[in-house]
């Protein structure tokens, strides 16, 4: 079964010159995959795509057996919070509140994430073991260091165990030590839960720990020019 | 949810969030306050004399009338015979009637000549009466009863000595220095003109002026003013006189027959009327006052819109944040709205009670220097009014920075720019 579904997918924005031209892609369901490719190649437009944030111009869209072309904002918005979890570049967090409370927002947001979980005081704690912050759960975001954030962040997208996890270069702050072990916490996470992880980033040393490597610039035959 | 963000969005820009509440506040207490106090200079205004029905006078302007008799302020044309005074005092419908006689002056205070039904049966702001703070009312022929600002002003005591001054500018070439008053009470304040008079008998106003009948001093007339008694005095004229009707109704009557009256002419007017014909001039006076005040409030829900506005940018991320779990752009406008709603709603409630705390301090120093006083009432239906549309100021205000959220929110999706 495919997770996604991309077939002629065509976007562009209001002065109508395409960003994004891609015929087919397809990813299955619980791979790993690895998209790369130079900045302005289109990577945000296509995750912003798969997130359901933006509707291609033309062509199909299926995300989870999905036509997301077909469903409204709010419908898509839905769509994002109970299937999705997203990891940003940085700044992950919402500075106002605690580690927990970021790291279980999805739990208030979601029904179906929130319907998955039995106790989510527990189920925070859970995960925040696994990413090694269960120091700081009740601490500001403030007190964190930059690759402790960014565990925070994955352990937000991981909550309530999503189909997806999207990943837009959360590397790209991380010195090669602290991109080691996040690399190795998130690997082990897909491993035990399952989900399909789509993994953007320019450095092609991370390729070695996917099942499928796209180069954008190889597929997205508009160039990419923004 | 949303309410949860809100209130921790909120509190972690605490002095922000705190300036605009307390910038809501101010200005909202500003507004009651200043209504409050229109209502209480009206109120004090249109009750500077309460309970009496007719003011008769020489005939002249009503509001002319009004003025020399009750604020004394103006100077009347004509004065009436005492004569007819006692000749329509003897209808049986008046139930009393309080004479006056003006025309002199002490340091610029009116003095209003008068006997002991002003005493008695005046009445202002509704049914208070004329009290002593020291002493008692003027009953012998040279006693001088002081308002309470003139006694406070000029610092005099009981049984000081006073020269009355003819005429009534405030620099008087005419001095009653032949026959000096004493001063045998002091009123307590009354927050009306009444504080800034003296009082003496009609039999003082009549000695002071005996030897006078020309108008100036008569240096031949040795006679010794101290000795004088009532039976030496016979009062001839009036300024205007104050009644009470036993019964209302024979009122307009009461007034057709001194309309109509044959040996002088004469006018009565309806005290509550004219007084609120008065107030109406000063209608604009009042607009202005309204309208200042609710600029001011404006102002303390523009600082809530500069505030969210300002703190857009810095939020960006946020919107990202919340929009890549799932939350939509229009609930993302609900947030900025409901805490702009949250300021204005705790912003409102302390300024409802703040009022009540300035009030407890401006009260007294406005009572003891300008005669106004605002009642401590309960807050009325309409004040409760104007505060729900206040706070309904807050979403308002959260509006523009909230549309400008959904835009950026909807268009930049995951991204920030």
């Amino acid at each position: 079964m495919n997770t996604v579904e991309l077939e002629n997918i065509k976007f562009s924005y209001q002065n109508n010159v395409d960003v994004l031209n891609i015929e087919s892609l397809e990813i299955v369901k619980g791979e790993r995959v690895f998209i790369h490719g130079p900045s302005g190649s289109g990577k945000s437009t296509l995750l912003n795509l798969l997130a359901g944030v933006l509707t291609p111009s033309s062509g199909s869209l299926k995300v989870l057996d999905k036509k997301l072309n077909d469903l409204s904002v709010s419908e898509r918005d839905k769509f994002r919070g109970d299937h999705i979890g997203f990891v940003f570049q940085s700044f992950n967090l919402i500075p106002y509140l605690t580690i927990k409370e970021n790291i279980s927002l999805p739990y208030r947001v979601s029904k179906i994430k929130r319907n998955k979980i039995s106790d989510i005081e527990e189920e925070t704690l859970k995960i925040a073991k696994h990413l090694k912050i269960d120091n700081f759960l009740d601490q500001k975001v403030s007190r964190l260091s930059i690759g402790q954030q960014q565990r925070v962040g994955v352990a937000r997208a991981l909550i309530g165990n999503p189909d997806i996890v999207i990943a837009d270069e959360p590397t790209s702050s991380l010195d090669d030590e602290v991109t080691d072990s996040f690399m190795n916490l998130l690997l082990e996470k897909q491993k035990e839960s399952g989900f399909t992880l789509i993994f953007v980033s320019h450095d092609k040393r991370l390729e070695k720990h996917f099942s499928k490597v796209i180069s954008l610039s190889e597929i997205n035959k508009a160039g990419g020019k923004l | 949810m949303i309410s949860f963000l809100s209130l921790k969005s909120l509190a972690s820009r605490k002095f922000i969030s705190f300036l605009s509440i307390l910038s809501i506040a101010l200005s909202l207490s500003l507004f009651l306050m200043v209504e409050k106090l229109r209502k209480g200079v009206e109120d004090g205004f249109t009750n500077t004399i309460s309970n009496a029905d007719l003011i008769v006078g020489s005939r002249s302007g009503p509001l002319q009338l009004l003025l020399y008799t009750v604020f004394h302020m103006g100077s009347p044309t004509n004065n009436i015979r005492f004569s007819s005074y006692e000749e329509i005092k003897k209808n049986p419908i008046i139930d009393w009637t309080i004479p006056i006689s003006l025309g002199d002056s002490y340091k610029g205070h009116r003095v209003v000549a008068t006997d002991e039904n002003f005493f008695k049966h005046y009445q202002f702001h509704g049914d208070r009466n004329v009290e002593m703070d020291k002493g008692q009312w003027a009953s012998g022929i040279f006693d001088v009863v002081l308002g309470s600002q003139v006694a406070k002003k000029l610092n005099h005591k009981m049984g000081d000595k006073l020269v009355l001054s003819h005429g009534i500018s405030e620099k008087a070439v005419l001095e009653h220095d032949d026959s000096p008053f004493e001063v045998t009470g002091i009123l307590k304040p009354t927050g009306t003109p009444l504080d800034k008079s003296v009082f003496i008998s009609l039999y003082g106003m009549e000695a002071i002026h005996v030897g006078w009948e020309s108008g100036a001093p008569n240096y031949e007339d040795t006679t010794d003013k101290s000795k004088l008694t009532r039976d030496d005095l016979k009062v001839e004229q009036l300024t205007s006189f104050i009644l009470k009707t036993k019964n209302r109704f024979a009122l307009l009557h009461l007034n057709r027959f001194i309309g109509a009256f044959e040996k002088e002419p004469l006018m009565g007017i309806i005290p509550a009327v004219t007084l609120t014909e008065l107030w109406g001039l000063l209608d604009q006076l009042e607009k202005a006052f309204l309208a200042i005040s609710f600029f001011v409030v404006l102002i303390g829900f523009l600082s809530v819109l500069i505030s969210l506005y300002m703190s857009l940018n810095e939020r960006q991320r946020e919107m990202a944040i919340l929009r890549s779990i799932g939350v939509s752009p229009l609930k993302i406008t609900t947030l900025l709205i409901v805490e702009a709603t949250f300021l204005s709603i705790i912003g409102c409630l302390l300024g409802f009670a703040l009022q009540y705390i300035f009030l407890g301090i401006v009260n007294p120093i406005l009572e003891a220097n300008y005669s106004v006083f605002i009642p401590m009432t309960k807050p009325s239906a309409r004040e409760f009014v104007v505060v729900g549309l206040f706070i309904l100021l807050g979403p308002l205000s959260g509006l523009i920075p909230a549309l400008k959220a959904y835009k950026t929110s909807l268009h930049n999706g995951l991204l920030v720019k």
